[in-house]
């Protein structure tokens, strides 16, 4: 399945089929996983909450930007064509090349 | 949905990264509907941006495949141990929204609660708020085309 967001680019005539298709493949029968999410304390007839976790590593609450270690992998874009010439503003482009290369090394 | 989905994915950096690179080219083009004189060549620097944008919206858009190769059932395996973390804590998904012109008019509103609230970090909430007040994309180009309207 592709995104739902692309195909209404491009063809505009089926979004509320789009909507259906989410259900990934139909594959899952939304009442076992409705039923599997509330027993595990998630959806909204859950009456369970889910434990919140800390990292292994300090105290902090487990969040989107502590789990990837984001503040690392997005603070590592260091251009050089600032870094030679103070005074020049970086180029453009070699934003693009680096990141280009820094997905490669996240997909491997 | 779908930001629910990707978010449970290690493939999420890779998200992350390829927004950090349309933040950046959104912000140049910005700096380019800034300037009072726009000549020729900032047109074709804008668009070739603009569709470099379009081609990476597609290339994370194709991943959601490789994602769905783990199921509901695989995802519940381990998503317990990553509470309270959730992909609607994605800062850069946010930034991106906002610096195209998206307006809290048009959100919709998720368990009564302002997204503004899943960024409790006082540097993310800055880049947040000025987000908002800087001048959007959406609003810099409707800028220019009164202008050029108006001249006409």
């Amino acid at each position: 399945m592709t995104c739902p967001y692309a195909r209404f680019t491009e063809r505009d005539d089926d979004v509320s089929s789009a909507t259906s298709r989410i259900t990934l493949g139909g594959t899952v029968d939304n009442n076992a996983l409705e039923e599997i999410l509330r027993l595990r304390g998630y959806g909204s007839s859950s009456l369970a909450k889910p434990e919140l976790k800390r990292l292994p590593s300090s105290d902090e609450l487990v969040n989107y930007g502590n789990y990837l270690q984001l503040d690392r992998i997005l603070n590592s874009q260091v251009l050089l064509s600032a870094k030679h010439d103070q005074n020049k503003s970086p180029i453009h482009d070699e934003h693009l090349f680096m990141i280009i290369h820094q997905g490669k090394i996240v997909l491997v | 949905m779908t930001i629910q989905i990707y978010s449970s994915s290690s493939s999420s950096i890779a998200f992350e990264l390829w927004f950090k690179q349309i933040l950046w080219e959104i912000d140049s083009l910005r700096a380019v509907f800034s300037n009072a004189h726009i000549d020729e060549s900032h047109m074709f620097v804008s668009i070739n941006r603009l569709q470099r944008c379009v081609q990476i919206w597609r290339l994370l858009c194709d991943q959601i495949s490789i994602l769905e190769t783990m199921t509901p059932l695989d995802f519940m395996e381990f998503r317990s141990y990553l509470s309270p973390a959730s992909g609607f804590q994605s800062l850069q998904f946010r930034l991106v929204e906002n610096k195209l012109g998206l307006t809290d008019k048009s959100r919709v509103v998720y368990n009564q609660t302002s997204y503004k609230n899943a960024f409790p970090n006082p540097h993310h909430q800055k880049q947040l708020m000025d987000s908002l007040e800087e001048p959007t994309l959406l609003i810099l180009i409707e800028v220019r085309k009164k202008l050029n309207h108006d001249f006409n």
